[in-house]
């Protein structure tokens, strides 16, 4: 039991500050809020076929938001995210603004030992402009190039898998994986997402506050060539995978702040650049 | 369940303004006058692309405009070439100028014609090979118009009588400047049989 509750305690410590803890449940009443900024700066895309091509400079701004909070204790936990305010500017054409899209989800959690497993839903929402316009026939098709979301409904079906442990008296790990199925709508083709995360603390005083978290994120669609190739990451024919660092600091009681990059190293119809994020989240 | 339903409030609140996005138009004065699709659409000296009267007197629309006709008009063939895709981007079908019956030359796109689709696709004719860098008519780039997508044929776009000696037919993304698709035109005398 003494056990139990010391691998509890360790998995809020790390957990705290990661953005996306979905194979740890919550217990009800408890929640997580994590409101970050993302910047990606392009002058390269991903073709369909994953070959690099020169654009303009293009940048695209979003405030994003992950919520999540236990309903009832292991068993349901309600998750909120998506893009608030995305901006994508293209140098010299013109910029589109406006609310991203939005998802809502449940997890319920499967196992809790020997490791946490956890089976999710989420519901993706066309809260986004998937064709800005404009009265001008011509900055019209610049405007509709830059979306600010995909236009559909999905429904995408998740698994979460996760373990925390540690390394003598030093140091405190975590590990997890998910799986996830994407149905999509408006003739889209499917895609299966994944991602792997591993983060890592010193378990000493003052440096226990920091919290290193390596990530591997992934998206794969199903097309087979047909679909309307966008640039900003959206729409119908999007493939990447992306590795990212995060530095994450324990600023006062359960608020967070963290910095980290990510870069896809291949991917289609995707920008290719690192994209650099800024959170502060708090757990309560 | 009183700190969940903060949580749901937002949720629905956010559902339910989902909104259309704003656009700021970041192209310079001048482009923005003459009602073209990107800033490299200007000639040498800066001067925006503007609607041409060819030899016949009739009046070529606006290429910034025109989404081009679904009916290939008869007339003789000036050049034509199959279409191929730029990179991993696929293409298909044959694109010819014509001398419509009527006068008018036409950058016609046969029944066959399909194109991998890409936000902002608009038919171009060019004397060089690439347009990596831009429509530019100072180079001798026309924009022949507007794709509707999905991208497929047929159809036809009236140019002007400076389009005549094009060597290449494009489809182009034009905000992203991403080169799509190219048919490289060819004299009707070598290219019998491709015409429309």
């Amino acid at each position: 039991m003494k056990y139990v509750w010391a691998w509890s305690f360790l998995s809020i410590l790390l957990l705290a500050s990661s953005a996306s803890a979905q194979a740890w449940t919550r217990d009800q009443g408890s929640g997580y809020v994590n409101l970050n900024y993302r910047l990606i700066a392009a002058d390269e895309i991903y073709d369909p076929d994953g070959n690099e091509r020169s654009i303009p400079d293009y940048k695209q701004h979003a405030i994003g938001i992950y919520g999540e909070v236990g309903v009832i204790d292991r068993y349901l936990t309600l998750t909120f995210d998506g893009e608030l305010y995305r901006r994508n500017v293209l140098e010299d054409m013109g910029a589109t603004q406006g609310l991203g899209d939005l998802r809502v989800g449940a997890w319920t959690g499967v196992l809790t030992a020997p490791f946490r497993l956890a089976l999710g839903v989420q519901l993706g929402l066309p809260t986004g402009d998937d064709s800005p316009s404009v009265d001008d026939p011509a900055a019209n098709l610049i405007a509709a190039s830059l979306p600010t979301g995909d236009g559909e409904y999905d429904v995408t079906f998740r698994s979460a898998i996760g373990h925390s442990f540690t390394a003598g008296s030093l140091f405190g790990f975590y590990v997890q994986g998910n799986l996830g199925y994407a149905l999509r709508t408006k003739g889209f083709t499917d895609q299966i997402v994944y991602g792997a995360e591993f983060g890592t603390r010193i378990t000493k005083p003052v440096i226990d506050r920091f919290l290193l978290i390596l990530r591997l994120v992934g998206t794969e669609s199903l097309d087979t060539g047909a679909a309307i190739s966008g640039f900003a990451g959206l729409g119908d024919g999007v493939s990447f995978t992306s590795y990212g660092v995060e530095l994450a600091a324990r600023v006062w009681s359960t608020f967070h702040l963290s910095a980290g990059v990510e870069s896809a190293f291949r991917g289609a119809n995707v920008p290719s650049a690192p994209a650099y994020k800024f959170a502060a989240s708090y757990e309560f | 369940m009183r700190q969940t339903l903060p949580f749901i409030l937002f949720a629905f609140t956010a559902v339910t303004v989902g909104c259309d996005a704003d656009f700021v138009d970041l192209r310079p004065e001048n482009v923005r006058a003459g009602g073209s699709t990107n800033s490299p659409m200007v000639d040498d000296s800066g001067v925006p692309m503007e609607t041409t009267d060819d030899d016949s007197g009739s009046s070529v629309p606006d290429p910034t405009t025109q989404t081009g006709s679904r009916t290939l008009s008869p007339g003789t063939v000036v050049s034509s070439g199959q279409v191929v895709g730029v990179g991993s981007y696929t293409a298909s079908g044959t694109a010819s100028l014509v001398r419509t019956e009527g006068g008018t030359l036409e950058l016609q796109f046969d029944d066959a014609f399909m194109s991998s689709n890409v936000p902002g696709p608009v038919a171009a004719l060019s004397t060089r090979d690439v347009l990596e860098d831009g429509i530019t008519p100072g180079e001798g780039d026309v924009l022949a118009g507007i794709f509707e997508t999905p991208i497929r044929g047929p159809v036809a776009y009236v140019v002007g009588d400076e389009a005549e000696g094009a060597g290449f037919a494009w489809v182009y993304c034009n905000p992203f400047q991403v080169e799509v698709a190219r048919a490289e035109l060819t004299p009707a005398a070598s290219a019998a049989g491709n015409g429309p």
